[in-house]
């Protein structure tokens, strides 16, 4: 069929070429900004910046975004949390740098960083040698860091006593711990890797509330979050996009979630960080990569779109920041899994029940009699999960409701 | 193959996507009829003594959608009429085929068949268009005029409803598509499985929870006459890419299609964004966002030897338009015919 269907796709045609397609223009003679500096930075492949515009956009971009939304408080706890790489990087300096300043825009809150240790994957060695780098390395920004293991708050029933430490080499890293966690990716990539981004939500919530911090900045770019967003629509979680892509995150009634780095793309604060001297510490992330997890496809995906029509990507960070959340009747049903409010069906027929009735009328001997309107077809009434994590909750070890 | 998942005694000839049950050939038929019984029914789509157009392209989601329904209809009593409107884009070539295939369907479903060529409802074939602004933006205009066709036509034919056969991939891939190019409103209202349009005739979409797959296995083993073409001209980047991406996500699981209709239907926009509020064409009468319509724009273009017209900026297009004596459709009389009524 012509990829014009019925519905009509039409569009206008801008952020449809090909970069390629497009003539490069030649380098500015001057800066865009100052108008005097000879330019060395060209962003969005038409901004040039000199050096230090470019730097001063940069952190102005920032604390813009924080500036915006107003929401922390001078003498705050913000726990940070640090998984590495050039984003990593960036953060710590933005803080340092601005807590620093002895000038009314001074940042007035307090950072604390959190490591959550959950290579399982590597041997002993390399992890003890991957926690001492990022204690070393900490000590440059002058931040405290606190370090806890994924695996082993999986193992003890995500429970508060887990142990959170200044003192990273009393954390347990014996290989078994990862066992239940390879189980979990043996029977499907896609809902572990969404088992975990769960399970890291309660951990850093559990951490901060220990720690005292009202805050938790989150180190996504705008690419993570382009993804996170075709994540969701993938896994029926698209009700959740705006809690789990916006700038922020107020599912718990304590803590919110900031996503301060989601207007930065990785060639910015690779830059930014490269043109302040700082070397970042680059950890073996995760598991190999593969193509076999909704998630890895994904993001391939959006880095292509990154590469070859960066405006796209900007275009689906500009759909997520226009959804919001339904208005839930009843605000008291919440999912004991994501902790996201349970969608309200607003129609007469549901994806959900749609599904129920194909298995039911494919696997019983008759045909479903009854009364077609009416019967649930096995549809749980009081289900107490959202849609998508009634099909985790087969996977999580522990099914205790205990709040986080 | 193992033994069908519903006991029968049969051997399973198919495993289903959706659900990933095992079906014999006789269980797959009722399952698949019956599951879009129940869409019809619980989704409330057609009233008792209704007239439905079917629209048909003779590709194997229409005729699959006319043969359901003319199934269902007698076995359940729906006490529908059904009439079958096939769209002629007039390029040579492209429908001769799959015209004859929906005579085909006249015959075998025994349902009278209107064909509406773009030269009765807009002056043009695709084949002149494509004459006068060249393939790089025929799309577009195929894409406006065929969005409208069906409407145009059912108002025409008077019917009640107008049944389409979208499946689930194409509702999925649709959700995707919106996300990309940023299409909110498109993306609110695309899952919905009864769609308002302008004249007050329903859209439908039986076939809402279908899987291609499925309504290819079930044409293969009923053995329809069906025909499968791909437009000749170039496809949409964004639901080029839409569709890659869906294509990949459905390698790992297939049930990934109903998680993105579910998402699709449960997301919400934003009160306080920017929605284009749908009004009425001040030309033609037709639904659209504007106060003229896109297909006007383009006809106004074509009529007056500026095709490039509507095809750039929107701001551009209205100035030219205002700058120009107001005859409906560059006087083709086609949109008048429809305000009027
Ligand atoms: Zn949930
Ligand atoms: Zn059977
Ligand atoms: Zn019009």
């Amino acid at each position: 069929m012509c990829s014009v269907n019925d519905a009509g796709d039409i569009e206008d045609l801008n952020n449809t070429g090909l970069l390629s397609n497009f003539k490069y223009k030649v380098l500015a003679e001057k800066c865009n900004k100052c108008k005097d500096e000879k330019p060395c930075v060209i962003l969005r492949k038409k901004d040039a910046y000199c050096k230090s515009c470019f730097l001063t956009s940069t952190v102005h971009k920032f604390k813009a975004l924080l500036g915006k939304h107003k929401l922390i408080k001078d003498g705050d706890k913000v726990l940070v949390y640090y998984h590495g790489g050039h984003s990593g990087t960036a953060l710590l300096h933005f803080l340092r740098t601005n807590l620093d300043l002895n000038s009314p825009k001074k940042l007035r809150f307090i950072p604390v960083c959190l490591f959550i240790e959950k290579h399982y994957f590597l041997s002993r060695e390399e992890r003890i040698d991957n926690l001492r780098r990022i204690f070393n390395y900490m000590r440059t920004f002058d931040i405290p860091i606190y370090f806890t293991s994924l695996t082993d708050y999986c193992k003890n029933g995500f429970s508060e006593n887990t142990l959170l430490t200044k003192n990273f080499e009393e954390l347990e890293l014996d290989n078994k711990e990862g066992e239940f966690m390879k189980d979990l990716f043996e029977k499907s990539e896609s809902l572990a890797n969404d088992v975990q981004t769960i399970n890291i939500r309660k951990l850093l919530i559990s951490c901060a509330k220990k720690l005292k911090c009202k805050f938790i900045f989150t180190p996504e770019l705008a690419t993570d979050i382009a993804s996170q967003l075709l994540v969701n629509t993938a896994l029926g979680r698209g009700s959740h996009i705006p809690l789990d892509t916006g700038f922020c995150d107020t599912r718990n009634e304590h803590v919110t979630i900031l996503r301060p780095l989601r207007v930065f793309d990785i060639k910015e604060l690779a830059l930014y960080n490269h043109f302040c001297n700082l070397d970042a510490i680059m950890l073996q992330t995760d598991l190999p990569k593969s193509q076999k997890s909704i998630q890895n496809l994904i993001e391939n995906f959006v880095i292509d779109l990154q590469t070859n029509f960066p405006a796209t990507v900007t275009t689906v960070l500009k759909t997520g920041d226009k959804l919001s959340m339904k208005k839930n009747k009843n605000e008291n049903r919440i999912c004991y899994i994501c902790q996201s409010p349970i969608e309200v069906a607003c129609q007469q027929l549901t994806t959900d029940e749609a599904i129920k009735y194909s298995h039911q009328i494919s696997t019983q001997p008759e045909l479903v009699g009854g009364d077609i309107l009416k019967d649930n077809f096995g549809t749980v009434i009081d289900t107490k999960t959202c849609f998508s994590c009634s099909r985790i909750e087969q996977f999580l070890i522990s099914t205790s409701t205990e709040k986080v | 193959m193992s033994e069908c998942s519903r006991k029968c005694g049969s051997t399973a000839v198919l495993k289903r996507p959706k659900t990933g049950d095992k079906l014999c050939k006789e269980c797959f038929f009722e399952a698949f009829e019956n599951e879009i019984h129940f869409t019809i029914t619980r989704a409330k789509l057609f009233r008792p003594g209704s007239t439905v157009a079917v629209a048909a392209s003779g590709g194997k989601d229409s005729t699959v959608l006319a043969y359901v329904l003319k199934e269902l209809n007698r076995k359940y009593k729906y006490n529908l009429k059904f009439i079958l409107l096939s769209i002629d884009e007039g390029i040579t070539g492209y429908r001769d085929d799959s015209l004859e295939t929906v005579k085909q369907n006249r015959d075998d479903y025994e349902m009278p068949l209107k064909i509406m060529s773009y030269k009765d409802l807009y002056g043009w074939t695709m084949d002149e268009i494509v004459t006068e602004i060249g393939r790089k933006n025929n799309c577009t205009f195929c894409g406006v005029f065929r969005r409208q066709a069906l409407d145009r036509g059912a108002h025409l034919l008077k019917v009640d409803y107008l049944a389409t056969g979208h499946n689930a991939d194409d509702i999925a891939e649709t959700v995707l598509m919106n996300i990309l190019r940023g299409d909110l409103a498109r993306l609110s209202r695309c899952t919905s499985i009864i769609t308002d349009s302008a004249d007050g005739i329903p859209r439908v979409k039986p076939l809402k929870y279908a899987y291609e797959k499925e309504i290819v296995m079930y044409a293969y083993f009923k053995k329809l006459v069906y025909f499968s073409t791909e437009c000749i001209f170039s496809p949409n980047a964004y639901r080029g890419h839409a569709r890659v991406l869906l294509k990949d996500l459905e390698k790992i699981n297939p049930s990934i299609i109903m998680n993105i209709i579910h998402s699709g239907e449960s997301i919400k926009v934003n009160e306080t964004s920017k929605m284009p509020t749908l009004q009425n064409c001040t030309r033609c009468g037709y639904v659209s966002s504007q106060d003229i319509c896109k297909a006007c724009i383009l006809l106004e273009g074509l009529n007056t030897g500026e095709p490039k017209l509507g095809i750039g900026k929107s701001s551009k297009v209205k100035k030219s338009l205002e700058n120009r004596a107001k005859t409906c459709c560059g006087g083709t009389s086609q949109c008048n015919s429809l305000s009027s009524t």
